[in-house]
């Protein structure tokens, strides 16, 4: 039958809660959740229920648990919003989408719903501690789905469908101006127009990359094609041998960077406010 | 066996195309004629090009480029046409595109996360979204 | 009693939600004027947010009095009398949770999602009644009692107005079926509304490719048994006429587009019956063609005209110009697992292109045979940027493409066995396979891995390496045993649609041991070698189903070479084929052919690659019972060439279909090649003709495949060594 039944015998909230802490802290917080949940079902009227609901979620969420944490969370947003805590709800909401964006080869849900509830935690709580890095976030969100829009751009350029490519391209150059993507963007399009024989337009779209980005490597490559006529500026050291495509034991493609250490998942974290009570 | 010839992109039938004019037609005119074009230059709106291509496919060799052709529609400051230029396949250039890729975070599918997700998620449906 | 100021709301009855809570979802506050048409507002705010039971707003002097009854807190849920449907599966459709607050409308509202759930698994004689258990502090227990009811079986599927076939036939093309005893394990036999009028659907595509063109499903009506025990589905059908194929015409409304050269993609000849499958892949041939010769924009649409006195229908294919709509966008979403260029290289179309929508159904079935998805929807929608441009949507939803699976069976050749198999056909969302299977059985032992990449070089290019390890107890055939360990890598790709050529490098190490005869034939085999081989091969495949064909034909030609290193020097050829005719309903009459040449370069053929006919290759011999023999030991030796046909004709025996039970009768003839052997003088051989006849039944039972053949040696040389009955049974689950 279904997991043990705990004995829910009817203790003082005071201990209910302060156990359930002491659980957070010692990292058990599968069992942490489920005992804050019992300080909200005996003791729903007291003023520890709100804060025990709060912390359920917080517990989940420290567990990967995402779906639980998000039903929680919405709960205690729709019983509590005028609640001081409510920022912060709004933000582990957009945390819990945050941390399930899958890589761009893949559907990008997660990262439309983490750019909109993060984008409601900055138009809701500006000046709340957590504005800054929701704000953070979302760049890295809409970075990623210039990710996207580039690795099917790249797709089409490897099966020579060059008009698809450059219009994905050009998408990325045109509204994701402030990712990390526009400098290779902004390089495969002078490729592709050089490719289609518009040099002029290749040209230009070099010096406005030169431009804004003097020192990337891309400018280099397209200075390259554009300027000195050299139509294989990484001398086919890149090539993508045949064993690519074999590989299943690890990604051909280079290993990305790891996330940057989350400070809201460390508990040792400034974020772990639930010091503060 | 014969190969499969594909048309790709927008190649505007000729008789319309003769009825673009230098100097008279503006971008509606050439809207209204052409249709909406494949690409338009960046920045500046000032260019509009129609690109088509022909492939001619065998089995499973990479279809090879028969013919490629881009119209370039060129405006001038007031937004009428100042220039009509055809680029052919000739005109082209064999670029070797850039291996180098600029990287992206994400989850990243792992064998023993796949055997794991398979169970977990098509199971339950994804409550909510 | 409008005017003045309201100096403070006062919120009263609040027990669990703060007083800021309530004044937040208030449109009036403190400071601003009296006015009834915002409190009005205000009171239906809060009924709203459905926490309260009662709200009551009224004026003090300045001060605004918002009483509130708080809706009661649920403490738990319960389900019970749920047999068939776990409480799990139960709790997730329920959308209160405990811990939420209770109200009357969300109850009934889960009571109908509960039911609802009961009547698609065909429990329409269930009750659901919500209890209200007390509790203090304003907190209730939610209990559902459950009556199930026996499950709503289909009793009966009647037919009205069914000339042409007759009630079993055209319930076989049902997807809902009658109750019976074996089908304990699907669930067809339940009533689904939905799966009625997908029947309809299938009643109707049935007609009309059999040529009835007016036929129509007048109704379908499901009556509840008196006992709500069982439905009764009867259709009432007008068939109408049964028509022919008349004059099949080009109507060209392209510039310079000339029919006559698209008149052989017609295949349908005057006098066949009428066939809507048929005249929808003639229109994506026609599409296909008239796209080669250039014109991207194209509608063609089958004008069907009949004639109802002669029963002939004329078909017009009306091929117009298409409206000049280019596809800007392709978008996948819900591609959780799969990767979006698997799933966007199996498009016709790419963006940029011409709109065309018999290439958008081509892509849209390319999809589906992924097999990858529960439901893959491709839909286009109008593009907002521009009126000549359209946005092709791609909605997937994936489904487990991992298989586990087990088997136990016996076959009088192997004895019994099991086997276990893991594969994944989308690994890692790459559309990559891999599959990992052993059998161990008691004459023979295989261990296989392999990998197989189906765009390989992002082309249509299959390729792949397999490992394997094989040991075979051959002591009743040649009286040795053989241990083969090794691996190949392998190439594949479609020439044209029915021909396919594929390449295959093998490395493997054969190694003879344990011998138990004196046959020194044998034993001078002993000891192992390595093979390093180039194997290539064709294939014209025309059959219409792989699995059970009926109609067509198949060719495969293959040959070999071995001596790229390894020890072993020889070059092989096979040629096998197969005709199939549909004789009569399910009657299947299939002529097939397997033959094989070996030649040795400067050397002897080792026996592990000689040729041993019986057993599968010839019934009513035994395994390896045909071919050159040890005189003094009897041990086979295997002959350098073989040629061996079948013809067998398969046939149901009466019983309905859904048993799966066919009978066939067959004759097998073959021979086999000389044993290229130093002095042959101790060896029994002739190549004279085998052939047996025989009778056999296949049965697709519950448990697996079950076939038994009983063969009787016709022709046969004295030391052929001959077997009556071969069984086999196997089971996958």
């Amino acid at each position: 039958c279904a997991d043990k039944k705990e004995d829910y015998v009817e203790k003082p909230v005071e201990e209910l809660y302060n156990g359930a802490m002491d659980l957070m802290d010692k990292n058990e917080y599968q069992r942490a959740a489920k005992q804050f949940e019992e300080v909200e079902r005996q003791h729903p009227y007291s003023a520890w229920a709100t804060k025990a609901q709060l912390m359920s979620s917080y517990a989940l969420y420290e567990r990967n648990k995402y779906d639980e944490a998000l039903i929680g969370l919405d709960r205690f947003i729709q019983l509590h919003p005028g609640n001081k805590d409510a920022a912060y709800a709004y933000y582990l909401k957009g945390l819990c989408y945050y941390e399930q964006i899958s890589d761009v080869g893949r559907d990008q849900k997660m990262t439309e719903q983490a750019l909109k509830s993060l984008q409601e935690v900055v138009d809701r709580f500006p000046a709340s501690p957590y504005a800054r890095d929701a704000r953070l976030k979302i760049d890295l969100s809409r970075d990623h789905m210039a990710g996207k829009e580039m690795s099917v751009g790249r797709y089409y350029l490897s099966t020579k469908q060059y008009l698809a490519a450059l219009n994905r391209f050009k998408i990325v150059s045109e509204q994701f101006q402030t990712t990390s993507h526009v400098p290779e963007a902004l390089h495969r399009m002078v490729e592709i127009y050089t490719i289609l024989g518009l040099e002029d337009e290749a040209r230009r779209t070099a010096a406005v990359l030169g431009h804004n980005f003097p020192g990337s490597d891309w400018y280099q490559d397209s200075y390259a094609i554009s300027v000195e006529g050299d139509h294989d500026p990484s001398k086919s050291l890149q090539q993508t041998s045949w064993t690519d495509s074999l590989a299943f034991w690890s990604d051909g493609k280079k290993k990305a960077p790891p996330p940057s250490e989350d400070p809201a998942k460390t508990s040792g974290g400034w974020f772990n406010w639930a010091k503060f009570w | 066996c014969t190969p499969i010839v594909e048309l790709r992109g927008n190649l505007p039938p000729p008789e319309q195309l003769s009825q673009v004019v230098v100097g008279k037609s503006s971008r509606d005119d050439v809207q209204s004629l052409l249709g909406t074009p494949s690409n338009i230059s960046p920045f500046d709106d000032d260019a509009w090009y129609y690109v088509s291509t022909v492939t001619e496919r065998v089995s499973f060799f990479e279809p090879d480029i028969k013919e490629r052709k881009v119209i370039a529609v060129l405006f001038d400051r007031s937004g009428t046409v100042r220039a009509l230029e055809t680029k052919g396949l000739a005109e082209g250039h064999d670029v070797i595109p850039v291996g180098r890729e600029t990287p992206t975070a994400g989850q990243e599918m792992t064998i023993l996360k796949q055997l794991m997700g398979n169970l977990g998620r098509f199971s339950k449906p994804a409550q909510g979204q | 009693d409008d005017g003045g100021r309201v100096r403070s709301v006062v919120v009263q009855g609040t027990q669990r939600i703060e007083a800021e809570t309530v004044k937040s979802y208030m449109t009036i506050t403190d400071g601003d004027q009296f006015d009834t048409e915002r409190v009005n507002r205000s009171l239906k705010a809060l009924f709203n947010t459905g926490l309260f039971a009662d709200v009551a707003i009224r004026r003090e002097g300045d001060q605004l009095v918002v009483r509130v009854v708080e809706n009661p807190i649920i403490n738990r849920i319960a389900f019970e009398g749920n047999r068939k449907i776990k409480e799990e599966q139960l709790s997730s459709e329920a959308q209160l949770k405990s811990r939420t607050v209770y109200t009357r409308s969300k109850v009934q509202a889960d009571v109908k999602r509960i039911l609802d759930l009961y009547r698609r698994n065909g429990r329409f004689a269930a009750t659901v009644e919500p209890k209200i258990i007390q509790l203090e502090q304003n907190r209730v227990d939610l209990v559902y009692e459950i009556s199930e009811g026996d499950p709503t079986y289909v009793r009966r599927i009647s037919f009205v107005g069914n000339r042409r076939y007759d009630e079993s036939k055209l319930r076989e093309t049902l997807q809902t079926k009658e109750e019976r005893w074996y089908r304990f394990l699907s669930t067809d036999d339940t009533y689904d509304p939905d799966r009625v009028t997908y029947d309809r659907e299938l009643l109707r595509r049935f007609y009309l490719k059999q040529g009835f063109a007016d036929f129509r499903v007048a109704s379908a009506i499901a009556e509840l048994t008196p006992n709500r025990e069982g439905f009764f589905i009867t259709y009432t059908i007008e068939e109408g006429e049964r028509y022919r194929f008349g004059k099949s015409t080009i109507n060209a409304g392209l510039r310079d587009l000339k029919p006559e050269e698209l008149q052989p993609i017609i295949v349908s000849r005057e006098g066949d019956w009428y066939n809507a499958d048929q005249v929808e892949d003639i229109v994506q041939k026609l599409t296909d063609a008239v796209g080669t010769k250039g014109y991207a924009f194209v509608d063609i649409r089958p004008q069907v005209n009949r004639n109802r006195e002669t029963k002939v229908i004329d078909v017009t294919y009306d091929i117009q110009e298409g409206p000049r709509v280019f596809v800007e966008r392709i978008d996948i979403t819900g591609n959780v697992r799969t990767l979006d260029k698997v799933i966007r290289r199996e498009f016709k179309l790419v963006e940029g292109d011409a709109f065309n929508t018999a290439k958008l159904r081509r892509s849209r079935q390319r999809l589906k045979d992924l097999n990858f998805f529960e439901k893959a929807e491709v839909t286009n929608v109008p593009s907002e940027t521009a009126p000549d441009r359209t946005v092709i949507k791609v909605e997937v939803q994936e489904k487990s493409t991992g298989e586990l699976s087990f088997g136990v069976g016996w076959s009088s050749q192997i004895g019994p066995m099991i086997e276990a198999s893991i594969r994944e056909r989308n690994l890692l969302g790459r559309g990559q396979d891999i599959t990992l299977s052993s059998m161990l059985a008691s004459k023979r032992t295989q261990l296989n891995f392999s990998f197989t990449e189906p765009y390989f070089m992002e082309r249509e290019i299959a390729a792949g390496f397999d490992a394997y390890a094989i040991t075979r107890e051959l002591t009743d055939e040649s009286s040795y045993d053989s241990r083969t360990i090794g691996g190949n890598l392998r190439l594949g790709y479609q020439i044209s649609e029915p021909l396919r050529q594929d390449w295959k490098y093998t490395l493997k190490q054969d190694k003879v041991y344990n011998v138990t005869s004196t046959s020194i034939y044998i034993l001078d085999q002993l000891g192992s070698r390595v093979t390093s081989s180039v194997t290539t091969g064709m294939t014209y495949d025309k059959r219409d189903s792989r699995i059970e064909p009926g109609e067509g034909y198949f060719i495969r030609v293959g040959a070999e070479g071995a001596g790229l290193g390894g020890d072993i020097h020889f070059v092989r050829g096979t040629l096998s084929g197969g005709q199939y005719y549909t004789l009569d309903d399910q009657v299947v009459l299939a002529l097939t052919t397997n033959n094989g040449y070996i030649v040795g370069l400067g050397e002897r053929v080792h026996i592990t690659d000689r040729f041993f006919v019986g057993g599968d290759t010839l019934r009513g011999f035994a395994s390896a019972g045909v071919g050159p023999r040890d005189k003094t030991t009897g041990d086979s030796l295997g002959g350098v060439w073989m040629v061996t046909g079948s013809a067998q004709v398969k046939f149901p025996i009466g019983l309905p279909d859904e048993f799966g039970v066919s009978g066939q009768v067959f004759t097998d003839a073959g021979t086999v090649g000389s044993a290229d052997v130093e002095n042959s003088n101790g060896v029994q051989q002739g190549s004279s003709l085998r052939m047996s006849s025989g009778i056999g039944v296949s049965w697709k039972s519950p448990m697996g495949p079950v076939s038994l053949d009983l063969g009787v040696p016709l022709m046969k040389e004295s030391y052929d060594k001959t077997e009556f009955l071969k069984f086999n049974f196997g089971t996958k689950f």
